[in-house]
C-alpha cells in the first residue's frame, strides 16, 4: 500500500490543517499576480526549505519531482513550439511551486484533520437535509483506496505479462472493473460492520443484561 | 448490530479505512458518537492498554501483516462488542504472528467466533461447528469434532470444508 502521509511531529505536522490549506490557497492567488522569475526562485527555495525542515525523509519526498519534471518539460516544450517560451517559464515555475506546496500539506496532514478542515465546505448540504459526513468520508475513502486500485492493476499486469509477454492490453479493463467492484463491496461490508457512513450515535443503545447470541 | 457483534474480515487491507493506526481506532469511537478530541485521546489510551502505543502514529500501510490484523481487531474491539466474529484472521500470517494473534484473541473477555480451515488454530476453543456446503455437519467439543473431521479427510480428499469454533 502506498501512503502519502509522512509520519512525524514537525512544526508543519502541528500547524492546523485548515491553516495549511488556507496558506496554499492564498499563495496560489498571490502567485498568479506575479511574473518575476526572481520571486518564483525565492518561493521555490522557501518551499524546498520547508521540505528540508522535515529532515531527510522530507527531502526524499521531493522524488515527486521526477514524474513532475516530465509533465512540466512537455508544457515548456509546447510553449517553445508556439513561440512563447519566455511566457512559459513563469507558468511552469508557478505550477512547480504550487504542486510542491500542496504536496507538503498532504504529507504532513493526517486524514481526519484534513476531513475536519474540509467538512465546513459540505455544511450547506445539511441545510437541505443531506449529511455532510458522507461526502467527507467519500473523500477519505477515495484517497485511501485509489492507491490500492493501482496495486490491483499492477498485479494484474504482472500476471498478464507473465503469460503473454505483453505489458498492457485493453483486455485487462473488464477484470479490473470487476475486481474494483468486488473491492468496494468488501470495503462497504467492513464499513457497515462498524456502523456505516452515518455512525451509530443516533441509534438507541443496546439493552444490557444477559443475552443469548 | 455493530454494537453487539464486531466483525473482523479476512483482508486487513480492505478493512482499514484510515491511513494511520490512531485514526483507524478513533473512527470506531466517533461512530459511537464521541467527539473528535475525545475519540483521539481514548484511542491512544486504548492502544496503550493493548500494548500498541508505539503503533499509534504509524501508517497502516507500513505495518507487518500481523500488526495490520491486530489493528483491525483492535479497531473493532474499541467499539466494545459483546461478540467478536473473526473470518479467517490467521490465514495470511506467519507462525509467530499467528501465535501472537491467537493468544490475543483467546485472552479477550468477548465471546469469540472464529472461522478457519486449519485446525491447529482451534486449540483453546470450547466448541467447534463443522460447516459443509452451507450446512451444519457437526457441533461439539473440539476433540470430537476434529477427530471426526480428520477421519473424514482421510476417507475422501479434496472436498471443501469449513470449520467455525466458539
Amino acid at each position: 500500500m502506498i501512503s502519502i502521509y509522512l509520519q512525524g511531529d514537525s512544526w508543519l505536522h502541528r500547524t492546523p490543517a485548515g491553516l495549511k490549506l488556507l496558506a496554499v490557497a492564498v499563495a496560489s492567488l498571490l502567485l498568479f499576480q506575479v511574473s518575476s522569475a526572481f520571486i518564483f526562485a525565492a518561493c521555490l527555495a522557501a518551499v524546498v526549505g520547508c521540505y528540508a525542515t522535515l529532515g531527510r525523509s522530507g527531502l526524499e519526498r521531493l522524488a515527486l519531482l521526477r514524474g513532475l519534471s516530465v509533465l512540466l518539460g512537455v508544457l515548456l516544450l509546447l510553449h517553445w513550439v508556439s513561440g512563447t517560451f519566455w511566457e512559459g517559464v513563469p507558468v511552469i515555475l508557478r505550477l512547480l511551486v504550487l504542486i510542491l506546496a500542496a504536496n507538503l500539506v498532504s504529507i504532513t496532514t493526517r486524514m481526519d484533520d484534513m476531513l475536519e478542515a474540509v467538512m465546513p465546505l459540505f455544511k450547506p448540504l445539511e441545510w437541505v437535509g443531506l449529511s455532510a459526513r458522507k461526502p467527507a468520508l467519500c473523500v477519505a475513502l477515495v484517497l485511501r483506496f485509489a492507491p490500492y486500485m493501482m496495486q490491483i492493476l499492477s498485479r494484474m499486469r504482472e500476471a498478464y505479462q507473465a503469460r503473454t509477454g505483453a505489458k498492457n492490453s485493453w483486455k485487462l479493463l473488464p477484470p479490473l472493473a470487476i475486481q474494483c467492484l468486488r473491492m468496494s463491496d468488501n470495503v462497504a461490508d467492513a464499513l457497515q460492520a462498524r456502523g456505516g457512513s452515518e455512525g451509530l450515535s443516533g441509534q438507541a443503545d443496546i439493552p444490557t443484561g444477559p443475552r443469548a447470541v | 448490530m455493530p454494537r453487539l457483534v464486531g466483525v473482523v474480515f479476512q483482508n486487513p487491507d480492505l478493512q482499514a479505512i484510515f491511513p494511520t493506526v490512531e485514526e483507524e481506532i478513533a473512527f470506531g469511537l466517533t461512530q459511537l458518537g464521541r467527539d473528535r478530541r475525545e475519540s483521539r485521546d481514548e484511542a491512544l489510551e486504548f492502544l496503550a492498554i493493548h500494548g500498541c502505543a508505539q503503533l499509534a502514529s504509524m501508517p497502516i500501510a507500513e505495518l507487518s501483516e500481523g500488526q495490520k490484523q491486530l489493528v483491525c481487531i483492535l479497531s473493532v474491539l474499541v467499539m466494545e462488542p459483546r461478540l467478536l466474529v473473526l473470518d479467517e484472521p490467521l490465514t495470511s500470517l506467519d507462525l509467530l504472528a499467528t501465535r501472537k494473534i491467537r493468544e490475543k484473541v483467546l485472552s479477550l473477555p468477548q465471546k469469540i467466533v472464529m472461522v478457519s480451515h486449519d485446525f491447529s488454530h482451534f486449540e483453546g476453543f470450547d466448541r467447534i461447528l463443522w460447516l459443509e456446503e452451507g450446512r451444519l455437519r457437526m457441533d461439539g467439543p473440539p476433540y470430537e469434532v476434529l477427530r471426526a473431521f480428520e477421519a473424514d479427510i482421510d476417507r475422501r480428499s479434496g472436498v471443501k470444508l469449513e470449520l467455525a469454533a466458539l
